[in-house]
């Protein structure tokens, strides 16, 4: 709690601290009146503690009478980073009126507000005889001070601002044009510029947009805006006077009622020349200044004193200050021997003011070869104006430790040349002993020859392979793939025996292993049973096969020829051993022939 | 076994000619080399051109005998004895080198078209070979079409033959390509329409004799194309375009006998 009450108050604090910042300026409407008109003369005080501010006393006003106050208020809310401020103006406009003829002065008023006092400017009035026309009834609130007098010069005019006209050559001058208008002016472009013949000119500023501000001169309130600021550094000596700077305005009339904006009205106007008295530098220069006129640092740095054969380092020379920055040279340096100066690299910084900068030069320096070397000091000399003489700045001198390196100094690329040609000549012969003539293949017969012989291969292949294939096809390739079907086509035969239990069941099955087997194992058809048996060992097949193959036959010969061999039990478990021969036999493999 | 002793007795007709005169060509061409040497280069040239006359088809031989008419300012021979070397052997350094320097040496300068560097680049892989690696290249391709094709009758006869067709056709594709290559090859070995000019001047004309519009003058050891024969006139063309007649005797053909 407490913690946040501090907090508070000192919130409080801070903003009745930054809202004390009080203005206070006194302005009239016209500095110059006729005996028997008034002078509006107002005090505006603004800040955001404006109404805690009593009507301040005028000072006793030996040459007017005070006709009478009026006072009026307008306050405004500004967002600042993200708070509130407000912003409240009292004006309190007093009506004078002159007493006598001449000059009368308005004294400087003095407002005290927490314990500080903020003072206005004196303000001076020329009173003149009769009446100097009184500018029309003004609205209340109105802000922008208008045209009072009906002379143009009067209401608006360029202000020059000149830092100084009495220069030394190459001294650097800065000259600041301002346009001071009563009216509001709306747009502005430039005319003519002055060319400042004689003079090397740095455009310092030009205004981007219309930038119009409140200020006072003399007691009277004026829209100003800059114009333009020119750094000069006069080149010749003599009296050189610079053309005027010339601008076109427009400005915004009063309106006239209600239902117009008013008018606006192009006015060209130009500033007053000005001139300058150059002074000649004086005699007696020393030999290495170089028309540098201002006031100079000079300062010199180098990156490294003790380093090897082909190693670099920097030598910086740096001259910084105020003056004709960006025209001075400064001397060369000397030849070292045995250090290699690259050309330096020099970069000039200048202030936007155009008169204040540095000026750095970069020296990149290859050791080339081992000793003991020192870099002679620099001097520079410039014009110092406000002294009125010539000052010599001098550079550290340095001195260097080479010591022998792995590097070697490899000059640069620019010394480097192509191999020069010293003369062209033809190859030498050839002394080779055994010059074989070159035939082409292409004319020799062999070459076709084989080619012809290559070629000839592949009808001679496909010759073969069609005999062969016919060969094989015609007994034993026909005869193998016939086996199976003259198989299957005796074992159905057998089945349908065997279902009804005819004997003939047993001729069948032989007649069917044995047309079987003999085109499997390519022998010839109707070869004895010890043939086929024979062979089949021969070929690869299992001896258990064969040995049931062997039983098989037995079996059909026994009932087929032996009396009583043939019995009705015996057909059932025969069939299946003749199945069990004939699946064993589709998943064997023969060797092949 | 037939086919191999056919081989053998084609081989024992041949080889008489491969070993024709060895002993006689070493003997001349160390003559030659030692006369050569000795700055004697009349007498090397006679025997390096003794040589190809009895039949010595060689680049480096051609680059010898250029050479010698190097040494003797005959410029325009030389150059067509470069060319020569340069037909057998595309490749030949020596031979390349030394035309580019003594072509700097004649009085005509010779524009070279400039190629783009896809034709230069193909044209250095042309001149990469000689003709008989080419011939080499073209047999083998034909070997292993022919090798495929009967393993396709054959090992794949009953298998899957993708494979085999795929190599067939890449097979065949290189063998198109090397065939015309050597085909190509074999034409600029045997042709005879690139010239060089001997005579230290000749004229051409818009015609086939003097009397016709002199067209150029051209010197010594300009090279042009022979584009028509009319007896004792050539139509020539320079390697710039531009065509004209020239007597015949003012220029020899590089050509290899």
């Amino acid at each position: 709690m407490k913690k946040y009450v501090s907090l508070i108050l000192f919130m409080m604090l801070a903003v009745s601290a930054l809202a004390a910042d009080l203005e206070v300026t006194a302005y009239v409407n016209r500095t110059t009146v006729g005996i028997k008109d008034k002078v509006q003369y107002t005090i505006e005080i603004s800040g955001s503690d404006a109404d805690k501010i009593g009507t301040p006393n005028l000072p006793k006003l030996d040459g007017f009478n005070n006709q009478g106050v009026s006072t009026s208020s307008s306050s405004s809310y500004t967002m600042v980073n993200g708070s509130f401020e407000s912003s409240v103006t009292k004006k309190y406009q007093y009506s004078l009126s002159p007493k006598s003829l001449g000059k009368i002065t308005i004294p400087s008023i003095t407002i005290k507000y927490k314990k500080k006092s903020y003072k206005t400017g004196a303000i001076n009035i020329n009173v003149i005889q009769g009446s100097n026309k009184p500018a029309p009834s003004r609205g209340r609130n109105d802000n922008s001070p208008k045209s009072t007098s009906g002379k143009l010069s009067d209401n608006m005019f360029i202000d020059i601002q000149v830092s100084d006209k009495n220069p030394y050559q190459n001294e650097a001058v800065e000259v600041t044009y301002t346009l001071y208008s009563k009216y509001d002016v709306t747009s502005l472009s430039f005319n003519a510029e002055p060319s400042f013949i004689g003079f090397w000119k740095e455009d310092v500023f030009s205004p981007k947009r219309m930038n119009v501000q409140r200020t006072t001169r003399n007691g009277e309130i004026f829209n100003t805006m800059k114009l333009k600021t020119y750094a000069i550094f006069p080149s010749q000596s003599g009296n050189i006077s610079v053309d005027p700077l010339k601008v076109n305005v427009d400005i915004r009339t009063e309106s006239r009622s209600i239902w117009s904006f008013g008018n606006t009205k192009k006015y060209s106007i130009a500033s007053n020349p000005v001139s300058f008295s150059v002074k000649e530098l004086p005699a007696g220069a020393p030999s290495d200044f170089t028309n540098a006129v201002g006031k100079f640092h000079l300062n010199s740095s180098i990156s490294e004193t003790s380093l090897k054969v082909g190693d670099s380092f920097t030598y910086t020379l740096e001259i910084s200050g105020r003056g004709n920055i960006s025209n001075i040279d400064i001397a060369t340096l000397p030849e070292v021997n045995h250090l290699r100066f690259l050309d330096p690299e020099t970069s000039t910084e200048i202030s936007s003011s155009k008169v204040n900068g540095k000026k750095v030069i970069r020296y990149l320096v290859v050791a080339q070869e081992p000793g003991s070397f020192t870099i002679p000091s620099l001097s520079f000399t410039y014009f110092d104006a406000d002294k009125g003489k010539y000052i010599t700045l001098r550079s550290d001198k340095y001195t260097l430790n080479v010591q022998e390196g792995d590097n070697i100094y490899i000059p640069g690329t620019t010394s480097q040349a192509a191999v020069h040609l010293e003369g062209s000549d033809i190859g030498f012969i050839i002394e080779d002993r055994e010059m074989k003539s070159f035939k082409p293949w292409f004319d020799s017969i062999l070459y076709w020859l084989i080619l012809f012989l290559i070629f000839i291969s592949l009808p001679v292949t496909t010759m073969l392979m069609k005999r062969q294939t016919q060969i094989a096809g015609d007994i034993d390739y026909q005869r193998q793939k016939r086996a199976n079907r003259v198989l299957k086509k005796y074992l159905k035969l057998a089945t349908e025996y065997h279902k009804t239990g005819n004997p003939d069941f047993y001729s069948a099955a032989q007649s069917g292993l044995e047309n079987y087997l003999t085109d499997k194992l390519k022998i010839a058809r109707g070869s004895r049973k010890e043939q086929i048996i024979d062979q089949a060992v021969k070929l690869g097949y299992p001896p258990e096969l064969v040995e049931k193959i062997n039983l098989m036959f037995n079996r059909c010969n026994e009932a087929r020829f032996m009396p009583g061999g043939f019995s009705q039990e015996n057909i059932q478990t025969d069939f299946i051993g003749l199945r069990n021969i004939v699946a064993d036999l589709a998943k064997t493999r023969i060797k092949g022939k | 076994m037939k086919y191999i002793l056919i081989i053998l007795s084609l081989l024992i007709l041949i080889s008489p000619v491969f070993a024709e005169n060895t002993d006689m060509v070493t003997k001349t061409l160390d003559e030659a080399i030692n006369a050569y040497h000795n700055k004697e280069y009349d007498t090397a040239l006679s025997s390096f051109l003794y040589l190809e006359n009895n039949n010595v088809v060689n680049a480096d031989l051609y680059y010898n005998i250029a050479n010698c008419y190097f040494r003797k300012s005959q410029i325009g021979k030389a150059i067509i004895y470069y060319n020569k070397a340069l037909k057998v052997d595309p490749a030949h350094t020596a031979a390349n080198s030394n035309l580019k320097f003594i072509l700097t040496l004649t009085k005509d300068k010779i524009d070279n078209e400039e190629n783009d560097a896809m034709s230069q680049f193909l044209l250095r892989i042309f001149h990469s070979f000689d003709l008989n690696k080419a011939a080499l290249f073209t047999a083998i391709l034909f070997f292993l079409l022919i090798l495929l094709l009967i393993l396709m009758q054959t090992i794949f006869r009953n298998r899957d033959r993708s494979l085999p067709v795929f190599l067939i056709f890449l097979v065949l594709i290189l063998l198109v390509i090397s065939a015309t290559v050597s085909y190509l090859k074999y034409q600029n070995f045997h042709s005879a329409s690139d010239a060089v000019i001997t005579s230290q001047t000749a004229i051409g004309y818009s015609g086939p004799g003097s009397e016709y519009t002199r067209v150029f003058t051209i010197h010594e050891g300009m090279i042009c194309h022979i584009e028509e024969n009319n007896e004792n006139w050539l139509l020539i063309k320079l390697p710039n375009g531009i065509g004209g007649w020239i007597e015949s005797d003012q220029l020899e053909i590089v050509k290899i006998k």
